[in-house]
């Protein structure tokens, strides 16, 4: 037995390099490890780490009928490494409610749930319900409940604000085009705020046709949403979550053809980007180095369908969804016919293998401590 | 003469001084990768020995080992050959003389050997006391039951 002692910050930082299950096991060991654990600051160290391995969730019914899902977490590198074998026990949020799940967006390690009564046995149009999942700590928040005339047709988003350390879920009728934003351990009322910026066609009830629904990308502290204006002009309405205001961003000059499929937006390297078919035989990615600058669109990548490990056919108008990027840049993770198929894409090789999983959808996922409370 | 002047200061030697009163010759880059020396040179110039009084010569020689062959690959198997009480003394000495690297990479290899070990296990490596009163512990492991799954069996 060692008679020094570790100072507490060289104990603190030890412990930020563990995993989430150590931890929630390691608050029996003494009040101070308990009150340590539990203390937002460590918990920001902890997600600092913690982002650095980038995992990847993948959702998937339980069974064809039932109304619950579940989520495995693939470690990023085990993908790359193909050792794909190593599934981690997959995850089931507790669905006392009995609702439909669906998950809407992912942020240091917690996951929005939003649930509608659309079971086999009742319906009901005015009522959502949403909740914060950690899969990690086996924590789900309080349900919050959302009412409106015809909920199905209402679109919604999940994103931080990091001024003011909230979590928020946006909701927006494509119709009226009215918003309404829920804070998370603010006064947790729903708040209508600006209504979106009028526009045709969101280009998510298109999507949806295909079984996309709520397309978005959540880029530092903004919301981002694709749509078309008049003129068949493409414009990205951009919600900024602290100021609660919009803006309106240009796609990248280079791209003014619309083909068979729609183009999308993800989010990359902690950047926009904007994601299209071309000439039916190439998909391009850009990325906006500079949020909000419009001369900063650069080409991030350019991949050839043939390069891709599937018979990928414009007809189909399926859009490709890039979902990550690997730490090094070398590896580029697609989602394609609505998510059911991962792919894998080499930057550097422009090579591209698949992993024939049959989940509904995925996103990218750090495991964290962060509270649902 | 510019040349021959970088050169002969990096080949300047100085020599640390362990706790044990064992004496290493390390060239001045070397010495520099420690903060804690690098500001010890920087207030005296001129000084030719410089006392680590909180380290032994064991450890101290692993430490300027490391800061002459870390990269990837030796980092990655560096840890392997200490016992539990080495890499705390090491990571010890790695917080005093201030060398960052070094410091990241021992608390990974100590947090990668508690991962999967039980509380109990881990009081004894940090030699720290159970302060949680009988009911609260059980409460605790109750509430926690699944983190205890799969656990090394101490």
């Amino acid at each position: 037995m060692l008679r020094e002692f570790i100072p507490d910050e060289l104990i603190t930082e030890v412990l930020s390099f563990l995993p989430v299950k150590s931890l929630m096991r390691l608050k029996c060991l003494n009040k101070s490890w308990k009150t340590l654990i539990s203390d937002p600051a460590f918990i920001k160290l902890h997600l600092k780490r913690s982002a650095r391995n980038k995992h990847l969730a993948l959702f998937s019914r339980i069974q064809q009928t039932s109304y619950n899902f579940r989520v495995a977490p693939f470690r990023l590198h085990c993908l790359l490494e193909n050792t794909s074998g190593t599934i981690t026990v997959p995850y089931f949020p507790i669905n006392k409610d009995r609702v439909s799940l669906n998950v809407v967006g992912s942020c240091n390690g917690l996951f929005c749930l939003v649930g509608y009564y659309h079971t086999p046995t009742y319906i009901n149009y005015k009522k959502i319900l949403f909740y914060l999942w950690n899969p990690a700590t086996r924590t789900l928040s309080n349900k919050i409940k959302f009412y409106c005339e015809n909920c199905f047709k209402w679109r919604v988003a999940f994103g931080y604000d990091n001024s003011t350390e909230t979590y928020k879920i946006v909701v927006f009728n494509p119709e009226s085009y009215e918003v309404s934003v829920f804070n998370f351990g603010g006064n947790n009322i729903w708040k209508n705020i600006q209504s979106f910026p009028v526009v045709l066609l969101p280009l998510d009830r298109v999507l949806a046709s295909h079984g996309y629904r709520d397309v978005y990308a959540h880029v530092n502290d903004s919301l981002n949403w694709l749509v078309i204006r008049e003129e068949s002009q493409f414009v990205i309405i951009s919600l900024d979550l602290s100021s609660e205001t919009y803006r309106q961003l240009l796609p990248p000059q280079g791209f003014d053809k619309v083909s068979l499929v729609l183009p999308t937006l993800a989010m990359l390297m902690d950047s926009l980007c904007f994601c299209h078919d071309f000439n039916g035989t190439n998909f391009i990615i850009w990325q906006m180095k500079e949020f909000g600058v419009q001369e900063s669109w650069i080409q991030f990548l350019k991949i050839s369908y043939q390069d891709l490990p599937i018979v990928y056919n414009v007809c189909s108008r399926l859009p490709l969804f890039p979902l990550c990027l690997s730490e090094n840049g070398d590896t580029l993770v697609l989602a394609w016919d609505r998510g059911k198929q991962a792919i894998l894409y080499n930057t550097a090789e422009k090579t591209g293998y698949t992993d024939n999983c049959k989940w509904y959808g995925s996103k990218e996922y750090v495991e964290s401590l962060v509270s649902t409370c | 003469m510019a040349e021959e002047k970088s050169q002969a200061s990096s080949s300047k030697m100085l020599t640390l001084k362990a706790s044990d009163g064992v004496l290493f010759e390390v060239e001045l880059n070397i010495a520099k990768e420690m903060k804690t020396v690098q500001a010890y040179i920087d207030d005296c110039e001129d000084i030719e020995t410089i006392p680590i009084p909180n380290v032994l010569g064991k450890h101290l020689a692993i430490v300027i080992e490391y800061i002459k062959k870390t990269n990837e690959e030796y980092d990655a198997e560096f840890e392997k050959q200490w016992n539990m009480d080495d890499l705390q003394l090491l990571l010890l000495a790695a917080n005093y003389l201030n060398i960052s690297g070094l410091q990241e990479c021992l608390c990974k290899a100590i947090a990668k050997r508690i991962e999967n070990k039980s509380p109990e296990y881990v009081r004894k490596v940090f030699n720290i006391e159970n302060d949680h009163s009988p009911e609260e512990e059980a409460k605790l492991r109750k509430e926690y039951k699944w983190a205890f799954e799969g656990v090394d069996k101490d």
